[in-house]
């Protein structure tokens, strides 16, 4: 899918995958500050995707 | 030094300010013959008019009412969209989420305000604020409850789908209790803008 970062910026539509990810509300806000039971869902172009650790 | 200003007169300024500059950039562009007024009142027209939740109501209606063409929805939302004569900008990609007993979905763009234009029309101006933005990632739960009224149990998983520019995102809400004598038309009219956002239900049956 175009890459909004290279098309928002007058460099061209470069296609890349995108990936639609979920994480539950625990994982994105740290255990005991989310809401129990929930979850959220990004859309995540491929080169925004690098390795946590080698 | 300017004064002090409450929030929402700063939100007001900075709404005139924006609305100041889209005028200006239509008049430069109407003076280049970039663009006519007649285009720009019909594109208005368009999308204040003819382009709105009404649209969503009939594919959710026909969804609760043909399971082939709920799972050809669910399977690609702007073809299916498109058998209905429902297609066009900010719907390219489209994809509709269920609602089940177990998990409600509601939509959310926390990086400006990417909505499903051929199904729901533009998007209210709450929709576009940073408090809504904000709060329904953090805290869904509590805004469907204290700012819309609209309970979930805790039993039921509350999933947010952040819009992109690309993929648009909305509900297929529950068929209330009590329809099943309803006709098509009838159950269109229970479908409102907010349950096809998932910041409400649809209307019950009356």
């Amino acid at each position: 899918m175009i890459y909004p970062d290279t098309a928002g910026n007058d460099r061209g539509e470069s296609p890349e995958h995108v990936y639609t990810v979920r994480f539950t509300t625990e994982e994105i806000w740290g255990a005991g500050e989310g809401e129990p039971n929930g979850s959220i869902t990004f859309d995540v172009w491929e080169p925004y995707i690098v390795p946590a650790s080698k | 030094v300017r004064p002090a200003v409450s929030a929402p007169e700063k939100a007001t300024d900075h709404q005139a300010e924006i609305a100041a500059r889209v005028k200006a950039i239509e008049s430069i562009m109407i003076e280049k013959g970039l663009m006519t007024t007649e285009a720009v009142d019909r594109l208005a027209e368009i999308y204040e008019n003819e382009v709105g939740p009404q649209l969503g109501a009939k594919v959710v209606a026909r969804a609760w009412t043909d399971p082939e063409f709920k799972a050809r929805l669910l399977e690609n939302a702007s073809t299916a969209c498109a058998e209905l004569g429902i297609s066009g900008l900010q719907g390219e990609d489209m994809v509709a989420v269920e609602d089940t007993d177990d998990v409600h979905h509601v939509i959310v763009c926390t990086l400006c305000s990417c909505y499903p234009w051929p199904v729901l029309g533009l998007p209210p101006n709450w929709y576009k604020m940073p408090p809504y933005r904000a709060a329904m990632v953090k805290a869904p739960r509590k805004v469907l409850r204290e700012e819309f009224g609209y309970d979930v149990p805790e039993s039921v998983e509350i999933r947010v789908w952040d819009s992109s520019s690309e993929l648009r995102y909305w509900v297929l809400p529950q068929r209330p209790a009590g329809t099943e004598d309803f006709t098509v038309e009838q159950l269109e009219a229970l479908v409102t803008r907010d349950s096809m956002i998932g910041v409400g239900a649809p209307k019950a049956a009356a």
